[in-house]
């Protein structure tokens, strides 16, 4: 997969196929340390262990209609950038991904446009709340569907509001991948 | 908190009702944009936000947008499901901005499927 707004697609995608109400995506980006961190936890149906364990093997899936390639994807950008991927999970209680990344190694995949991510992400479902923190240097930035449940009623009004708010994201991605590359 | 009055319950089940139709797909139209891990994610991606753009230019109210699995045919992708109200639904294969655009202002929009770039029409549904 080309960036990590796409790994972050993917694996979402796998919360809620597993019926996830509630999604919480944290990413830390510490320059000082060198480091992004990556954290994607869901209250879906959750794995046993045995289930767990084989979900970095390429094609194993729990599902028809799906290639079961996410995880072994986003293990691999992991491991290209010397970094480690870890999963917990728990029957009926959830599932988190952990995920870091060594951001100076010359194989880091690039952020991307996690703003597209999360528009498409809480325009497909909107009764699932998302929460994302995103922090970089010290800065946060907060994307919390919560915020407009007053217009999910109202798919067009909903929409906007994401929107407009995304546009914000965009412009504080913006500035950290200036801070990211040293521009 | 107080009892429950009849009129509350009234509005439970009235958003209630509204959350099932629009997952249930009761909207006027159903766009289901196809989503597997075919390496190609971006271009799914692109495809569903280009629909949004349009949705939010026409101001097109009772659309709705949801994504699935892959549809077993990766190397057409992206592809996506339109669901017009009381009509078969249809797919539509390679799809890139330029398409999204002649597909919302004839099918989405005016119920007119667009034959150039379906792939079927009225096929097994997909969830
Ligand atoms: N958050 C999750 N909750 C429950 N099960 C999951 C979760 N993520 C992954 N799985 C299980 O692991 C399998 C493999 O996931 P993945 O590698 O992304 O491939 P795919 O989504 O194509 O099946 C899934 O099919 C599912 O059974
Ligand atoms: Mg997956």
């Amino acid at each position: 997969m080309e960036d990590l707004s796409l790994h972050i697609l993917d694996i979402v995608e796998n919360s809620i196929r597993a019926g996830a109400r509630n999604v919480k995506i944290k990413i830390i980006i510490d320059k000082k340390n060198d480091l992004l961190n990556l954290e994607i936890e869901d209250d879906g149906k959750g794995m046993t262990q045995d289930e767990v364990n084989k979900i970095f093997d390429p094609f194993y899936t729990g599902q028809n209609k799906k290639t079961g390639l996410g995880l072994s994807l986003l293990k691999d950008s992991v491991e290209k950038a010397e970094g480690q991927i870890n999963v917990f999970s728990k029957v009926n209680t959830g599932t988190k991904v952990v995920a870091n990344f060594k951001l100076s190694n010359p194989d880091m995949i690039p952020i991307g446009d996690i703003s597209e991510t999360m528009l498409v992400l809480a325009i497909s479902n909107q009764d699932v709340r998302f929460k994302l923190n995103h922090i970089c240097n010290g800065n946060e930035f907060v994307f919390d569907t919560d915020e407009f449940k007053e217009a999910r009623n109202d798919s067009l009004n909903f929409l906007k509001e994401v929107k407009n708010k995304l546009e914000n994201y965009k412009k504080f991605l913006a500035t950290i991948k200036g801070d990211l590359y040293g521009i | 908190m107080g009892k429950l009055k009849i009129e509350d319950l009234d509005k439970i089940s009235e958003s209630v009702r509204k959350r099932i139709s629009l997952r249930e797909g009761a909207g006027k139209v159903k766009i289901t944009v196809h989503m597997g891990t075919c390496g190609i994610a971006a271009g799914a991606r692109n495809v569903m936000t280009a629909f949004l753009n349009e949705i939010e230019i026409h101001n097109a109210k009772d659309i709705i947008v949801v994504t699935s699995g892959c549809a077993g045919l990766c190397s057409k992708e992206p592809m996506v499901t339109i669901e017009y109200e009381n009509q078969a639904p249809v797919k539509y294969i390679e799809l890139n901005e330029e398409k999204v655009k002649k597909i919302f202002d004839e099918h989405v929009l005016h119920g007119k499927i667009v034959p150039e770039y379906a792939l079927s029409i009225g096929s097994e549904r997909i969830q």
